[in-house]
């Protein structure tokens, strides 16, 4: 009679055993998963280049100013590593008002009031190395403003969670005298059509840009150019 | 604090009565499968036996060379050929004392085989009893352990200043072990009551058309003697 319940019972208690077991192996795994945290802050760079057809400016600034880049603002980097964690760390984006400019970062630029100095000061400092003797007194007037519309377009630009790092969209500007938006359109996309979105977002809600009121400025950098959007401190 | 809490430290933390609970659910769980396996292996081996048995039976063979072959094996006599050893073994016997009254030797027998058909049911449905049990009252008894969590666990936020979902979140988690287990246990026990309980049923109409036949047999055997 009891015989005939030890083969169920051994099937039983095995059962039993298998199914605890795969509870408690299968733990450490999700535990793997989970790693993976919120990032907590996101930067990006945000670049914008100056458009090609600036032929009042190759006037201004002597033949090679169409080759040789006149402004070249460099990329800011803003990996504070030191306050990473405490804040979300809004990236200051250069304008470059030549094509092709080698970017070159400037690395420890802070939100702080005082840091945004530093890092202007910085950018401009690099800048005026690059240019050298060829500066011109009016390129930092220009750059200041070139950096006011920067951090303007990058406190309103959020990325969509699709922005992956090394993506790039390129946006054509238009401006009129006040400084207002009249035109903004995708030149180069980055192939993400959410990133396109959230950068044209970020120009049309800036809406108004401080530009120079000296009209010949305003003409040669601002009536229209371009902004080169590119995420660089994502996760991703 | 971000770690996932596993559920063997869950169980281990739980409060007494959870835990008793939990108990009481993993061991119904476990004698439901221990009966599971059981019966499994009893229904078909009643069954192939059955089969094996009818095909003897209406080969022609004589049955007192059937009847004796069953007495002598070793093994249990269960199910249909305990039915009939029942029906033979009292037919000799009331033939022996009536001689040929028929209508008492036929009673005899048929309460005989009445008898081991009750027998047989009564093997045959042992254990269903209590997977209908396990598979009625687990939940119930899962829930209990749940609730009881959940209260304590409201109570632990009561008294606590800050309230998070970090407070009673692992109380609540550790709860619903209990209801977990509960349907663990549940589920398979009201599957196999269902489907036991069908194969018990199917089992007990052959038995008794076997029985109502092999008394047509022997009643007719009496005539003709």
């Amino acid at each position: 009679m009891l015989k005939q319940f030890i083969a169920p019972l051994l099937l039983a208690v095995g059962f039993h055993g298998l199914i605890i077991g795969l509870f408690l192996i299968e733990w450490p795994q999700e535990e793997v998963l989970r790693v993976a945290d919120a990032p907590l802050y996101i930067s990006a760079a945000l670049v914008a280049r100056d458009v090609p057809e600036q032929k009042v400016s190759q006037q201004k600034n002597s033949k090679p100013a169409n080759s040789k880049p006149v402004v070249v603002p460099p990329m800011l980097k803003p990996k504070p590593k030191a306050d990473q964690k405490e804040k979300v760390v809004k990236p200051v984006a250069p304008i470059v008002t030549e094509p092709p400019p080698p970017p070159v970062p400037i690395k420890s630029v802070k939100r702080e009031p005082l840091a945004q100095d530093q890092a202007i000061a910085a950018l401009m400092a690099a800048v005026t190395e690059e240019i050298g003797r060829q500066a011109v007194t009016n390129d930092e007037q220009i750059l200041a403003y070139i950096g006011q519309v920067q951090r303007d377009i990058v406190s309103r630009w959020s990325r969509p969670p699709s922005a992956r790092n090394g993506m790039e969209a390129v946006l054509r500007v238009r401006l009129v005298p006040t400084g207002e938006v009249v035109d903004v359109g995708v030149e180069q996309s980055s192939g993400n059509e959410a990133f396109d979105r959230s950068a044209l977002l970020a120009v049309e809600r800036s809406a108004r840009f401080q530009v120079p009121s000296d009209p010949k400025l305003f003409e040669n950098n601002f009536r229209s150019f371009t902004v080169l959007f590119r995420p660089e401190d994502l996760l991703l | 604090m971000n770690e996932p809490i596993s559920i063997l430290e869950l169980v281990l933390n739980a409060s007494i009565v959870v835990q008793i609970v939990m108990a009481i659910l993993v061991m119904a769980s476990l004698v439901s499968w221990v009966l599971i396996f059981q019966r499994a292996f009893l229904l078909s081996s009643v069954k192939r036996l059955a089969t094996n048995f009818e095909n003897e039976f209406w080969s022609g063979q004589d049955l007192r060379a059937i009847f004796l072959e069953i007495e002598n094996s070793e093994t249990e006599i269960i199910g249909i050929e305990h039915l009939f050893q029942a029906g033979f073994k009292e037919f000799t016997r009331s033939k022996q004392q009536y001689g040929n009254q028929a209508e008492r030797i036929m009673q005899n027998v048929q309460r005989a085989m009445r008898v081991a058909l009750a027998r047989e049911e009564e093997r045959l449905e042992g254990a269903l009893a209590f997977l209908a049990t396990v598979g009625s009252t687990s939940p119930y008894i899962g829930l209990f352990g749940t609730v009881w969590g959940i209260m304590n666990s409201f109570r632990g936020l009561a008294m606590s200043n800050q309230a998070s979902l970090s407070v009673v979140a692992p109380g609540i988690s550790e709860a619903l072990i209990a209801t977990a287990i509960g349907l663990f246990a549940a589920i398979p026990a009201v599957i196999a009551y269902n489907r036991y309980s069908a194969q018990v049923e199917v089992m007990m109409n052959r038995f008794e058309t076997f029985s109502d036949e092999f008394s047509a047999i022997l009643n007719r055997s009496i005539a003709d003697s």
